[in-house]
């Protein structure tokens, strides 16, 4: 009894137990199952939800456009242009919002609702934003957007200051002008464009005209121009990808969790270049101030720093602006310009050192820094190079002092074998070691290149931006800028003779702590002034004769610098605004199909032509062929289609001969009679059992055709291989057509027509009726498949229900 | 009563200083952007979501002279309560331009003021307002300690890496590496408590710190728990600014 009780209670207890559990795995199952089918409504009800939504949408757009329409054409007729272009654009907007609607409802609910969103991903949200990236027209038409000395050959996507760009290639005579300036190898130069007509406003066009002179000192400028109505700048055109677009390829290339090892190569590589590129900037006294992936293209291998639309002295005057980057702007420099500190107060290179760092951080990452100098930096990377950006990116006293030092470490770091061993402690930085790249930047000696450039510009170099500098001792026996008029000696008190001494220097003002270097040759605006005295002064005639020698030998030099322009080496096209893949295939592809389409209009006239009607009253004839679905066609509203014939093509008489079979049909039956008629009022010749008599060879051939069909039954593969047979053997008949009585539907009577290509001896599939003859040649019709008319039955056409 | 620290950042703001407005823009613009996305789901886009933000700084400047401190409203729900507001007047100008009608947006009601007897606002949002202090906080330690310091607090807590590994890639001992990491973790406790105040208006406000393990003072047992805390703070973080950045860029 014990036994059996405690035996219970075990029992009791395991039957709890498993109660507990089947109850937990019943809630296990049917939480999920509730919560899937809630899911499933949710998705039905949204998409009902948003296609009845979508469509009240897409009838309310239409209405509004149809009461709109006739106000646009109204304003237009009495002439009220402004009001009538409102209009329109309410009606372009009306359009849009039907068109998208549309969209909704026939792509993007049913693709919600089957989950196939990312099919639809591309069409809602890639090709918005390509075609908003989309540059501009490549050969923009009116007077603001030519420019005088350049051709455009295509535009860049502007950025966000308002401004147009254009790429255009220099004409001889500017190439020639700028080689005179000591600037060569200019094949294709960017043109910055703003204009009040193009939507920049003067705020803009004041900022960038007044960064002007601070690029142009270190010859990133070729060429500007500043009107009433626009400003513009030339520079010469970088080609490659943005750091944007090549940094999104590398980590494509690269396992998921961070770069691979020669992406991260590269990576360090373009760090360090756009590094460089900023200490030379810092070094001539520019702040960049808008450092971003999107500003720096990777040409070659290498990344090069563009957009000079921010570019700042160091040392301006200016207050401080929050322009610049979201992301890549340091957020100290916003806090010192909403307290209204002044440009030359700060030290501008620090931002662009956090700036920096912020690049490298989302080459690293493929993202922004959103959190600022505390974000994290999540994917594999050398110890060291997490340190220099972190070093970049902290607070504004302790990142680094200039781009030198930045530069310094990525040095290192690139100079090592396996950037993984590098520590943080082995940094120039970090270990104490000298700075190859002095911290104090040296007196301004931008590079070669550019001091070419500065020099040709009229433009001295200016010294080191230190307002105390001392004077070197050479400076006061230079030339001065300006020179002054020269000195007047009386030579002859009594007849007015006097001589002029031009080799006498005139210190001109020069400007505090600047050390203007001697130019090599005076410009033409100050070059001394050689005023012979009158006793030394040749006759006229003679001045004349050299003034025309030294004319000629002017025109000379001009003309071997245009040859020499045209002589250079043209590195090839830069800009991607001729053909390319992407352009040319779709294009091929586009060309092709109408090229295809042409031949199919031109050889297969049945595209082409006309129709007739044939209406015929009486008995209906079934016609059946194996393309047609259902197989039962209507008669009377047969379309038959009247063929043009292809100029040239071969006649045969005996190709216009059909041959007819009739199984059970006998010859004076409605269905017969009137086809055969039909053929023969189309010029063809028919021949068989139709009730005339038919000569010996025909009616040996059509034998040979019945001994050939034997018992196939009608349609069937095998009578249709022997039919084939027969009449490319036969070689005389265009086609053979073979009418039944169906044995299921005695009403019913069947054709089925065979049909030979006269010119290629090729035998066709069999086709519905659409014969006709021209030029001794029989045709068939097929792909033009008659109308079915809706009230057609599926089953075949009994004969007197019509 | 409010602390001194919030009545100085409450007439900063009152007077306008941009670096106030922008120091709160910078701290809770990310909690008020993900709240705000919350509730507009599906009506609002993300610019749309940026764009109130902002505004909500803009009503909470207009509004900022009628703060009463003694009202006893909590922080969080003062700017919830301007962001509730900023949505609601955005969906009610929305609706009236569907319909065409002359409806006028919601005028800003000063209920926020007043302590509320129902029960706790979201309460994810609040966790979010307290991380973004903790947040605000790393920042000011940043600002102040040595960059090798911060670094090894950085690398050891925030990083979750080894004293030893740290200790290697510094160039210094593991001693020398707790001993900067105390510093710094001190230097941190001081500012935890010098933010909330700041953002605080209410007693029970002030001592979410404590609550959160984050106390003022702790022993010797409690630094594991503080760097835990603080680090599983700094991840959330990390990632709300991750969604914010993709909800902004239309991801």
């Amino acid at each position: 009894m014990g036994l059996s009780i405690s035996g219970l209670l075990i029992a009791a207890v395991v039957g709890i137990i498993a109660l507990v559990l089947l109850i937990i795995g019943l809630i296990y199952l049917i939480v999920p199952t509730f919560k899937g089918i809630g899911w499933l409504f949710r998705q039905v009800f949204n998409f009902i939800a948003g296609e009845v939504g979508d469509a009240f949408r897409v009838i309310g757009a239409l209405l509004t456009a149809l009461v709109l329409v006739p106000v646009v054409v109204g304003n237009v007729l009495i002439g009220r242009w402004s009001a009538s272009a409102h209009f329109g654009r309410a009606v372009k907007s009306e359009v849009v919002a039907m068109g998208r609607g549309c969209y909704r409802m026939l792509v993007g609910h049913p693709a919600r609702l089957l989950c196939i969103t990312p099919l639809t991903d591309g069409f809602e949200k890639r090709l918005p934003e390509v075609f908003a990236a989309a540059p501009g027209a490549d050969k923009p038409k009116g007077r603001q957007r030519k420019f005088e000395g350049y051709t455009i050959v295509g535009s860049l996507p502007g950025g966000g200051s308002g401004a147009r760009l254009h790429v255009a290639e220099p004409d001889e005579r500017t190439l020639a002008s700028l080689a005179r300036r000591g600037v060569t190898d200019v094949d294709q130069v960017v043109i910055k464009s703003f204009s009040l007509d193009d939507g920049s406003s003067l705020p803009q066009i004041v900022r960038e005209s007044r960064s002007l002179d601070a690029a142009r000192r270190l010859g990133l400028i070729l060429e500007h121009e500043l009107t009433d109505e626009r400003f513009y700048y030339v520079m010469r055109y970088v080609p490659g990808d943005s750091l944007t677009l090549v940094t999104q390829r590398l980590h494509a290339t690269s396992p998921s969790d961070g770069l691979g090892s020669a992406e991260l190569g590269a990576a360090i590589s373009y760090a360090r270049d756009l590094v460089a590129t900023l200490r030379k900037y810092h070094d001539g006294g520019l702040w960049h101030k808008d450092v971003k992936p999107d500003n720096i293209i990777v040409a070659g291998g290498r990344a090069h720093l563009v957009d000079f639309g921010l570019i700042t002295p160091l040392r301006s005057a200016m207050t401080l602006t929050t322009h610049g980057t979201e992301y890549f702007r340091d957020p100290e420099m916003v806090r010192m310009a909403l307290k209204g500190v002044k440009v030359h107060e700060v030290d501008g290179q620090r931002f662009d050192v956090y700036a920096a760092g912020a690049v490298i951080y989302s080459v690293l990452e493929n993202s922004f820094p959103a959190h600022g100098g505390l974000s994290q930096l999540s994917r594999k990377c050398p110890e060291a190079l997490r340190w220099i950006v972190r070093r970049a990116m902290t607070d504004y006293d302790k990142r680094y002092a200039s781009a030198g030092d930045m530069l310094a470490d990525l040095d290192a770091l690139a100079a090592a074998k396996d950037p993984f061993k590098v520590r943080p402690a082995e940094l120039p930085s970090m270990s104490g070691a000298e700075d190859p790249m002095p911290a104090t930047p040296p007196p301004f000696a931008p590079d070669p290149e550019v001091v070419r450039v500065s020099e040709r510009l009229h433009d001295p170099i200016p010294a080191p931006p230190t307002p105390n500098a001392p004077q070197t001792p050479e400076a006061p026996k230079r030339r001065s800028r300006g020179r002054g008029p020269g000195s007047i000696r009386l030579t002859d008190w009594w007849t007015g003779r006097y001589a002029v001494n031009a080799d006498a220097p005139v210190p001109g003002p020069a400007a505090p702590g600047h050390t203007p270097p001697a130019p090599d040759r005076p410009s033409r605006h100050h070059r001394p002034a050689h005023v012979r005295p009158v006793d030394q002064r040749l006759p006229a005639s003679e001045q004349l004769a050299s003034a025309r020698g030294r004319a000629a030998e002017m025109r000379k030099r001009a003309g071997e610098r245009r040859r020499d322009a045209g002589k250079r080496v043209r590195r090839g096209r830069q800009h991607a605004s001729g053909m390319n893949a992407g352009v040319v295939v779709p294009v091929l592809m586009v060309v092709g199909a109408i090229g295809l389409f042409g031949a199919i209009s031109v050889f297969l006239p049945a595209f082409s032509s006309t129709s007739v009607s044939v209406t015929r009253s009486g008995p209906e004839v079934v016609i059946e062929g194996r393309r047609l679905a259902p197989a039962s066609i209507n008669a009377e509203d047969f379309t038959v289609t009247a063929l043009e014939l292809p100029e040239g093509s071969v006649t045969e008489p005996v190709m216009r001969t059909m041959i007819v079979l009739a199984d059970g049909v006998a010859h004076n039956d409605d269905a017969l009679a009137v086809s055969v008629e039909d053929y023969r009022a189309r010029g063809l010749a028919v021949v068989g059992e139709v009730g005339t008599d038919l000569d010996e060879y025909t009616e040996g051939a059509l034998a040979r055709l019945r001994a050939a069909i034997g018992v196939a039954p009608f349609e069937s593969e095998d009578a249709r291989d022997a039919i084939t047979q027969w009449v490319r053997d036969a070689g005389f008949a265009g086609a053979v057509a073979w009418f039944q009585r169906d044995a299921s539907e005695p009403t019913t009577v069947r054709a089925w027509i065979l049909h030979v290509d006269g010119v290629e001896q090729r035998v066709d599939e069999p086709q519905p009726l659409m014969i006709d003859s021209a030029g001794g040649h029989m045709f068939l019709a097929p792909h033009a498949a008659p109308p079915i008319p809706p009230s057609m039955p599926d089953v075949p056409f009994a004969k007197g229900a019509a | 009563m409010l602390n001194s620290l919030t009545t100085s950042f409450i007439s900063r703001l009152r007077s306008r200083d941009e670096g106030a407005w922008y120091e709160l823009w910078e701290t809770f613009g990310p909690v008020l952007r993900a709240q705000l996305a919350k509730w507009g789901r599906g009506r609002i886009g993300p610019e749309t979501v940026r764009d109130l933000s902002q505004e909500t700084l803009a009503a909470l400047s207009d509004s900022i002279d009628r703060y009463d401190p003694t009202r006893g409203a909590r922080f969080s729900t003062w700017l919830l309560a301007i962001a509730k507001h900023t949505l609601g007047d955005e969906i009610d100008r929305r609706s009236a331009q569907k319909r065409g009608g002359n409806r006028k947006g919601a005028s800003l009601e000063e209920s926020w003021m007043v302590a509320s007897d129902g029960p706790p606002v979201d309460s994810a949002y609040e966790a979010a307002v307290f991380r973004a202090k903790v947040e605000a906080a790393i920042r000011l330690v940043e600002r102040s300690s040595d960059f090798t310091d911060f670094s090894i607090f950085r690398m050891r807590v925030l990083d979750g890496r080894s004293g030893k590994d740290v200790a290697a890639d510094v160039g210094v001992s593991e001693p020398t590496v707790s001993r900067r990491l105390a510093k710094v973790r001190d230097a941190l406790r001081s500012r935890l408590e010098e933010v909330i105040a700041t953002y605080s208006f209410t007693p029970e406000e002030r001592d979410e710190a404590a609550r959160n393990g984050l106390g003022a003072n702790p022993t010797k047992a409690d630094d594991a728990m503080f760097d835990e805390a603080i680090a599983d703070i700094y991840r959330r973080q990390v990632e709300l600014r991750q969604t914010d950045e993709a909800r902004l860029a239309g991801d």
